[in-house]
């Protein structure tokens, strides 16, 4: 029985191609990567906004 | 008349480097003494207790909070300094390339539909979240966050094993892929070794060894440390290496690891006798290692290394005879047997004190302190104690006070919550550092000093700034530069930077450890216990 599922791996196709990143949180790492030529982007993420919960069910009937 | 003021901006985030950034700019204004801009996590609380820059204001943050702490010549000054680092905060950070940014994955991937990677460091409980949103959008993701739930690390990497993809991580903060260094990783030879690693500065010190030798890396990936434990059953550390079996231009694999749950290692020895073709060298850190290796039935194509620098050297010797250049002058420790090792220890440890007997080790990297236990616990034979011991008994009661042999992780998380790691940020360190050089029963101190993208510019000239600040006579420093000349900070140069300020510099970890073991025992180790360490974590006969 093999060990590993049968799904086809992707990833090993990751090694030959060109590297583009999106880089989610410290912009450090889109700085290094910028340095080294490396096509990016970069997601200045925080965190999502936590309504009060009676506001939060409002919205949820509007949307 | 000084004043201490602590100023809060409630429920903002800002991440630990920017923050970083303006607390170095807060204390270069005229009339501070000294500043910090931190995220009020307990941890940043009690290092600002500790430095007399808390205050009740202060003690009231929460980890949502930005903490303004401010040591100010004059009260009347309080306002205007305060006012300028606010106004620092909602500044918007000065970009080249404006294009390049957006608020969210979405947008930024209409921009680059052709994304095939990510690197995710967002606060843990909101990983799974942003890295489902990546896989399904079929991106390969490393995820550098801590703080990961286990049950969204599980989920995580099953979502990605469905669509043949990989998470890499959590706390994973070195790769090599494609031939790029991925957050925390060095400027090392492309080759025909690929690393897999639950290990990050295992991963950087490997590569590093097996670069300056001559040779190079094919890909390396990072899986996290929890991914060889029974929870999360090895998931990437199998899906990387069949990916490295599938990668033509891998000839030999090593994997690098604490040790694996049992179950999981069978799953590992399983798939590599039953299904590769190729040579595997396992390299694990932990007290089970040396049982580990005595239960694993020998196979041709495994085998097994004590040490990082023992792994290097074994994963060169499995590339084929025609990739094959090994000349001893390009191993570590090349030119440097046993004989120049015990006499270089003779020539620090004659002009110790007798009461001069432990060994302290202060640590960014987590592999690299777990590797200096290993060999530290067998040459000394006694309990090294740690804030990340390898059994309960060496546990410290108190991460900040050291007990006989002590050797602290200064990366892992009670000293990271909301802190840049110590690759980055040397402070914490740095404060320790000065602490046990005024101990008058340290033996030696043992250092590694991180090189490469993401690390601090200047790592040698952060423990040289707290060498020169010491009087009295000086405690031997042992160092090890994980680093090439190609990195940002060059391996040479921070090397000399350490020598001039008489610190003793070996090319490997494994080697700095045997040292200081060596140094602390004064020589005395028995004969077949030394020959066995030398043989194992060294490679030398």
């Amino acid at each position: 029985m093999k060990i590993m599922p049968e799904t086809p791996q992707r990833s090993s196709d990751l090694f030959k191609r060109e590297l583009k990143v999106i880089n989610v949180g410290l912009e450090l790492f889109f700085n290094e990567l910028t340095r080294q030529s490396v096509k990016s982007v970069q997601v200045d993420w925080i965190p999502p906004r936590t309504l009060e919960k009676d506001l939060d069910e409002i919205l949820d009937k509007l949307l | 008349m000084p004043a201490v003021r602590n100023v809060l901006v409630k429920n903002t985030y800002k991440d630990s480097i920017q923050l970083m950034r303006i607390s170095e700019n807060a204390r270069k204004q005229t009339g501070v003494i000294d500043a910090a801009v931190v995220m009020g996590t307990p941890t940043n609380k009690e290092l600002l207790d500790n430095v007399g820059l808390l205050t009740e204001e202060g003690r009231g943050s929460s980890s949502e909070d930005i903490l303004i702490a401010l040591k100010i010549e004059s009260e009347s000054e309080a306002v205007e300094k305060v006012n300028a680092i606010k106004s620092e905060l909602e500044r918007p950070s000065p970009r080249e390339k404006q294009e390049s940014y957006f608020s969210n994955i979405e947008s930024a991937l209409r921009t680059m539909p052709d994304a095939n990677f990510a690197i995710v460091s967002v606060p843990g409980p909101y990983v799974r979240a942003v890295t489902s949103e990546l896989l399904e959008r079929g991106i390969d993701t490393q995820i550098f966050s801590d703080h990961v739930d286990v049950e969204d690390e599980i989920y995580l990497k099953r979502l990605a094993s469905s669509k043949g993809l990989l998470v890499l991580g959590p706390g994973a903060g070195t790769s090599l892929v494609a031939g790029k260094a991925i957050a925390f990783s060095n400027v090392v030879n492309r080759g025909r070794i690929g690393i897999v690693a639950a290990a990050g500065t295992g991963m950087q010190e490997l590569s590093v060894l097996i670069s300056r030798a001559g040779f190079g890396i094919s890909e390396g990936l990072g899986v996290g440390g929890r991914d060889v434990k029974s929870g999360v059953g090895g998931l990437m550390t199998l899906a990387s290496i069949r990916a490295l079996e599938e990668d033509e231009d891998t000839e030999a694999v090593c994997f690098v690891s604490k040790p694996p749950s049992g179950d999981v290692l069978s799953k590992i020895i399983g798939y590599i006798r039953e299904e590769t073709k190729k040579q595997y060298v396992l390299a694990f850190f932990g007290p089970e290692t040396d049982s580990i290796i005595r239960a694993t039935p020998p196979h041709p194509r495994i085998c097994f290394a004590h040490s990082l620098h023992a792994a290097a050297i074994r994963s060169i010797e499995q590339l084929g005879s025609t990739q094959r250049n090994i000349t001893s002058n390009n191993l570590p420790l090349a030119g440097m047997g046993k004989s120049e090792l015990e006499a270089l220890a003779f020539s620090i440890y004659s002009k110790l004190t007798p009461d001069q007997r432990w060994v302290r080790g202060l640590f960014a990297g987590g592999t690299l302190m777990s590797e200096a236990m290993q060999i530290l616990t067998r040459l000394l034979g006694t309990v090294v104690y740690s804030n990340a011991p390898f059994d309960k008994e060496g546990k410290l009661e108190d991460s900040y006070v050291s007990k006989g042999n002590t050797l602290i992780d200064f990366g892992e998380e009670e000293f990271t919550s909301g802190r840049p790691h110590p690759m980055i940020d040397p402070t914490i360190r740095k404060i320790r550092l000065a602490h046990e050089l005024r101990d008058p029963e340290v033996a030696c101190i043992l250092l590694d000093v991180i090189l490469g993208y993401a690390s601090h510019g200047d790592p040698a000239g952060a423990i040289v700034e707290v060498l020169q600040k010491q009087p009295g006579k000086p405690v031997p420093i042992l160092a090890h530069v994980c680093g090439t000349n190609g990195d940002p900070q060059n391996a040479s140069k921070q090397e000399k930077k350490l020598r001039d300020s008489g610190v003793v510099v070996l090319p490997s970890n494994a080697s700095t450890a045997f040292l200081a073991g060596l140094i602390a025992s004064r020589g005395r180790i028995d004969a077949q216990i030394k020959a066995s360490a030398y043989a194992d974590f060294l490679c030398l006969q």
